[in-house]
């Protein structure tokens, strides 16, 4: 068995590996900028941030260095390219390296471009107001982040016409002149380097080892949003979260099993066939659909006004546990019917069903024949073989203890797991998202593991050989 | 091969309905609700089927579908003429006169069913009540299921298709019975990393732009690119083949297509699906191509273990044993004699794959993802509800067009399951 659960746990690794890649490179392509994000957060009045303060806090995330151990592309892409801070500027520089194989070249150009960007700044400071200055800053910015050699060119010629209008002679035409040509000569001479494949090496330092390495040994970074540690984000709201979940649990088996054992033991009368139809309308029930439902009968609105719709209550520190307690279940009521009653129809039909196969068998009509009582015989013979099928649903709600169920999280505005990945999914808070994708993958796996364990522990005939071989 | 697993389809569906009177009335449902799907189009619309003006005859709803599939002739002034307030000779609308996006202000505010509504005639009357902005709900409810439905059937074809192949092959091949030469083991490594670059990598540009442009396109371009990744692997795999003389490279090593698959399965269903399905739609562009993928590309997993259970079984039976005695190829014998036998498990996983689907989509659209802004859907009008929370009309019948769809399926498929249950007493 050790052997067994070993292998299993082994597993978890290249799995939670493969896991942490897909999260990983479905947020790398995600279009904002956490950097912006980041900094606007503290700072509303709009003005616009320090290039300064800009590299320092994109240094301080990590994100100036490549994404992953290496880099798979062709041979036109030079080295140098990937260590360009600004990604724009980056994708552009590799787009157009792309486009005409050529990326020394590329590179040079864009340096050259940058080199003029940093002279007309500097003329900028001692002369502000100057428009030409400042528009061809602009022209600048704009080539290098162009992601087209034809768009480059066609930024050149308006400037050349705004120059040819306003009569203008200053030294920096001729650069713009030199880059015209330059990037004429990338775009009609095409080499065909990009057509074949290199691999960058960049080592160990790049996002994802970063982020890794941090991340097994437990420092889960600090959210984009709120700049506090993902750690305690999660500390706070995974606790609500399995509050609801236990309770939901414990509710839903305490009342299903019964009604199951009961249905299956008087099968076939009206009232167990009206029950049945009745447990299965409500597994059909969409949850936030009954949620939204109860919310407009049963909470605020026009109608009753029972249940208190949002959140958990506001709590003063000096309550009593009492009056904490009670202030918060009334809140939980709601919430936690909506998230008992789907999994009620569907564990009491499943011990329905358990139950019913048991029933059936010899050994029952043996203890009946031996004159054991009738409940005796239900309960210590039966009902302890069709405990099987349940110990595997329980594991199969593992996972929704930590992870919670999103949408109703949503709508309750309840501040636990669910509305956490979800917030975060919604806002682009990739360190929280991390986090909450790799606990819930955790979870279900060791989820289907106990599972495992479970079902060979319940039943001795089941040994993990014939188990593999059955899976 | 696909004429006998379609008939099988359609033959298990068939009995079963005919012997339960409950599963045919399920039946019949969802036959309302695919009718209701395909014509919501001519069922509520704001242009009228007829309409005579001044002696010349119209057809103004046929005319604007016929565009938008042959391209039409219509006359221009006719374009956006607003055919309720016309005076005509006679004039016939669609039963619901209301597009799901008709904004009708003067009725705005959520009228109730049963408040007074501001309208011509009781044809005009807008029988579930309105939302904020006037949209009529009954058109929105019929319009919704269009989008229901479609999610739900092509997100389970797709998953369908992906969860039979690798079933199949996970479970008729297993582990020990596909092999292949050790020349070939070697040609398919060295062209690996060549066929990658040659297939994404280097069309990275392409499909970046398309991704941003159009899902459509971008999926026929990964389609395409993952076909020029099999073609060079399938070029290295001929390459090799003349090394196969020296014995060395000849030898056949087994390839374990089982235990591959099934890690690969369980590391899927190891993601929560939910939290997949909201990160890849917050990053793309929102269409419903896109939502039917992601959810197909969820849903095959269930379909695969099925499969593979039962292809495990049959495998061993003997007609697969005299099958193979006669020397037909491998492929020939999953294809055509064993898989067709091994779908009465699937329909039922089809079944509630589709009604899950159909959740997810409505899931999804009252949180507002995955949808471009004005869609209006089921679950979009949920959502309108909940922050509208005295509009219980709002609320009350879009979850129960959602609830009897889910159910309608859910009920086939709990019969299905009955019926093929060997252990039916």
């Amino acid at each position: 068995m050790f052997n067994y659960i070993l292998r299993r746990i082994l597993f978890f690794v290249p799995a939670l590996f493969a896991i942490s890649l897909i999260t990983f490179f479905l947020s790398v392509n995600d279009p904002g900028d956490p950097v912006e994000a980041m900094l606007n957060s503290t700072d509303f009045s709009g003005k616009q941030i320090d290039t300064k303060i800009y590299n320092e806090v994109r240094r301080d995330l990590g994100l100036n260095l490549p994404i992953f151990y290496f880099t798979a592309t062709s041979q036109a892409i030079v080295q140098d390219a990937f260590l360009i801070e600004d990604i724009t500027k980056r994708q552009a520089l590799i787009q157009i390296s792309h486009e005409s194989g050529r990326g020394q070249e590329a590179f040079e150009l864009f340096m050259l471009i940058e080199r003029l960007q940093a002279e007309l700044i500097q003329k900028r400071l001692v002369n502000p107001d100057h428009e030409w200055i400042r528009a061809s800053i602009d022209v600048c910015n704009t080539l290098t982040s162009n992601k087209s050699i034809q768009g480059s060119l066609n930024e050149l010629d308006r400037i050349q016409k705004i120059n040819d209008s306003q009569n203008m002679s200053d030294p920096s035409l001729n650069a713009f002149v030199e880059i015209r040509k330059r990037f004429l000569d990338l775009a009609e001479n095409h080499s065909y380097a990009n057509w074949f494949p290199k691999i960058i090496w960049h080592g160990f330092s790049n996002q994802y080892h970063r982020w890794a390495s941090r991340f097994i040994q437990g420092d889960m970074g600090i959210s984009y949003f709120d700049k506090r540690p993902v750690a305690e984000l999660i500390a706070e709201a995974a606790p609500w979260t399995f509050l609801i979940s236990v309770v939901s649990i414990l509710i839903a088996f305490l009342i299903s099993v019964p009604i199951g054992v009961w249905s299956s033991v008087h099968r076939g009368s009206s009232l167990d066939q009206g029950v049945s139809l009745f447990l299965f309308f409500l597994s059909s029930l969409p949850n936030f659909w009954i949620a939204t439902l109860l919310i407009i009968f049963l909470g605020g609105g026009d109608y009753l006004n029972i249940f208190p719709v949002h959140g958990l209550g506001y709590n003063s520190t000096g309550d009593s546990f009492l009056v904490r307690f009670a202030n918060t279940s009334h809140h939980l009521i709601l919430p936690v019917f909506c998230w008992t009653y789907a999994s009620i129809a569907y564990i009491s039909r499943q011990s329905r069903s358990g139950m019913l196969s048991v029933l059936k068998e010899d050994y029952m009509l043996t203890a009946k024949a031996k004159g054991l009582s009738s409940k005796k015989v239900l309960w210590k013979h039966g009902f302890r073989n069709a405990l099987l099928p349940q110990i595997t649903l329980l594991s199969s709600v593992f996972p929704l203890l930590i992870s919670g169920s999103f949408v109703l999280e949503y709508i309750f505005s309840i501040p636990g797991m669910g509305k956490l990945s979800y917030d975060a999914l919604i806002a682009r808070n990739f360190p929280v998202v991390y986090s909450t994708v790799m606990m819930a993958s955790v979870m279900t796996m060791l989820g289907m593991l106990i599972a495992d364990i479970l079902y060979v522990w319940a039943d001795p005939r089941i040994s993990f050989n014939t188990k593999s071989k059955m899976k | 091969m696909k004429r006998s697993i379609v008939v099988n389809f359609i033959a298990i569906l068939q009995s079963n309905a005919s012997q339960n009177r409950a599963s045919r009335f399920a039946m019949k449902g969802l036959l309302v609700l695919v009718f209701m799907a395909l014509f919501s189009g001519f069922i509520a619309n704001e242009k009228p089927y007829v309409a005579v003006i001044e002696g010349k005859t119209y057809f103004p709803l046929f005319h604007s579908i016929s565009e938008g599939f042959l391209g039409g002739s219509y006359p221009n002034e006719m374009r956006n003429f607003d055919w309720k307030n016309k005076n005509a000779d006679f004039i016939l609308f669609p039963p619901i006169p209301y597009l799901p996006s008709n904004i009708d202000l003067i009725n705005g505010q959520s009228k109730s069913p049963f408040d007074k509504q501001e309208v011509r005639s009781i044809l005009f009357r807008h029988w579930l009540g309105t939302d904020e902005l006037g949209r009529d709900v009954l058109a929105g409810l019929v319009h919704g299921s269009t989008i229901a439905l479609k999610v739900g059937f092509f997100a389970m074809t797709i998953a369908l298709i992906i969860g039979l192949l690798f079933g199949s092959v996970a479970g008729f091949f297993g582990d020990s019975r596909l092999s292949i030469s050790r020349a070939s083991i070697i040609g398919l490594l060295l062209f690996l990393f060549p066929s990658l670059f040659y297939g994404f990598i280097f069309r990275e540009n392409i499909l970046e732009k398309s991704l941003a442009d159009s899902f459509v396109l971008f999926f026929l371009n990964l389609i395409f690119s993952i076909f020029i990744f099999l073609g060079i692997l399938f070029i290295a795999w001929l390459l090799f083949k003349p090394l196969k003389i020296i014995p060395f490279f000849r030898k056949r090593v087994n390839l374990p297509l089982d235990f591959v698959l099934m890690r690969g399965m369980e590391i899927f269903t190891s993601v929560p699906t939910f939290f997949l399905l909201v990160a890849v739609i917050a990053v793309a562009k929102p269409s419903i191509s896109l939502v039917i993928l992601i959810i197909g590309l969820t849903s095959w997993t269930g379909i695969a273990k099925y499969t593979r259970a039962e292809l495990l079984r049959i495998r061993s039976l003997d007609y697969i044993e005299s099958a193979e005695s006669l020397g037909y190829s491998h492929l020939r014998i999953l294809f055509q004699h064993a898989l067709p036998n091994a779908l009465s498990p699937v329909i039922v996983s089809l079944a509630f794959g589709i009604s899950n689907a159909i959740l997810l989509e409505s899931a999804l659209s009252f949180l507002g993802l995955g949808f471009p802004a004005d869609t209006i859907t089921w679950g979009s009008m949920l959502a309108e509800a909940r922050m509208n929370s005295s509009a219980w009309w709002l609320a009350l019948f879009p979850g129960l067009a959602i609830f009897f769809t889910v159910t309608m399926c859910n009920f086939l498929g709990e019969n299905i399951r009955d019926e093929i249950d060997p252990k039916k007493s």
